[in-house]
């Protein structure tokens, strides 16, 4: 198997014979999904240590 | 006989101390072997003589559609291991399956929608598999509701793992879908039994997206694991310990 880039421009890459809107419309849904998935836990980790430290630093009745 | 390892597979703190650190060296990899197949689909396989470019869509759209079929069995199994041995780390694997299932499938019917508008001339049709897809999308909805219903944990816990159970008779359905319903949904191009329906130069680069997203789901599992067992444990001394401001330089 012999692998070899199949555009000759740029501007053909991003066109794609007129598909390129379609194409690049679902690459970048994947990236906003995918980066979605990756910040999730993120930010409840983030909002849950923010809640311990000020769970600890309430006074103790 | 010792049975300690056992019980320790169902400890989320056991789970988070053994997966913390490389974790994260699963996830670098997973989103190499990402970029790597995109570029690979993107600009080096050959064009499709009836599709044109937009078959390139595959490579998003195939593995997404696999995996989020694939990840409701993983839910439904976390649940059933959940309901039978009472363990805490497999209900907390399942709640968190629902959320990433559901990113998955929404991503599987959208670059669907969009791959059918310049191949079959339309965004929606109500093709036999598309509809199946559409209900998974909805029980995996259904489960992150259900989890949010009920305030004791393990009510809520053992609901969604009956629901998730009773859930999985739709993931046969949808995977013969396109043998028993003849409509709009082309047939299955890679076959384990048979010879495939895609050209090698094709192939290769859709096998490699299916493995990168199957090592991404395994990692962003593990990440949205821990993360839901810090959250269900926040009372817990260990956790306490972790965060507590004595040890916030140790915190990274």
């Amino acid at each position: 198997m012999e692998l070899s880039l199949q555009f000759d421009s740029w501007q053909a890459f991003f066109t794609m014979q007129g598909h390129g809107v379609y194409v690049f419309a679902c690459y970048a849904i994947t990236v906003a999904s995918f980066a979605l998935l990756i910040s999730l836990p993120r930010w409840g980790r983030k909002r849950l240590i923010k809640s311990i430290r000020a769970g600890a630093r309430r006074p103790q009745h | 006989m010792n049975w300690q390892w056992f019980y320790q597979l169902g400890s989320p703190k056991w789970f988070y101390q053994k997966t913390h650190y490389w974790q994260h060296w699963l996830g670098a990899f997973a989103l190499m072997m990402l970029v790597v197949g995109a570029i690979w689909g993107l600009a080096f396989t050959p064009m499709d003589y009836k599709q044109g470019n937009s078959f390139r869509i595959i490579y998003v759209h195939v593995p997404a559609s696999a995996v989020s079929l694939a990840g409701f069995y993983i839910m439904a199994l976390a649940g059933a291991a959940g309901l039978i041995w009472r363990v805490k780390l497999q209900y907390t694997v399942m709640s968190v399956a629902a959320p990433i299932g559901a990113i998955l499938t929404f991503l599987s019917l959208v670059t669907g929608a969009i791959w059918g508008k310049p191949t079959w001339g339309t965004y929606w049709q109500w093709d036999a598999r598309i509809t199946f897809t559409t209900v998974q999308f909805f029980l995996y909805l259904g489960i992150i509701a259900l989890q949010q219903a009920y305030r004791n944990q393990n009510t809520a816990d053992r609901a969604c793992a009956m629901l998730a159970l009773v859930g999985t008779v739709n993931i046969p359905i949808i995977y013969k879908s396109v043998d028993w319903w003849y409509t709009l949904h082309q047939p299955a191009t890679l076959k384990l039994t048979e010879k495939s329906s895609i050209a090698p130069e094709m192939a290769y680069p859709l096998i490699w997206m299916i493995l990168a997203y199957y090592i991404c789901y395994v990692w962003l599992l593990i990440s949205h694991t821990n993360a839901a067992s810090l959250r269900r444990e926040r009372k817990s001394s260990w956790v306490q310990a972790l965060f507590s401001d004595r040890n916030a330089t140790k915190v990274t």
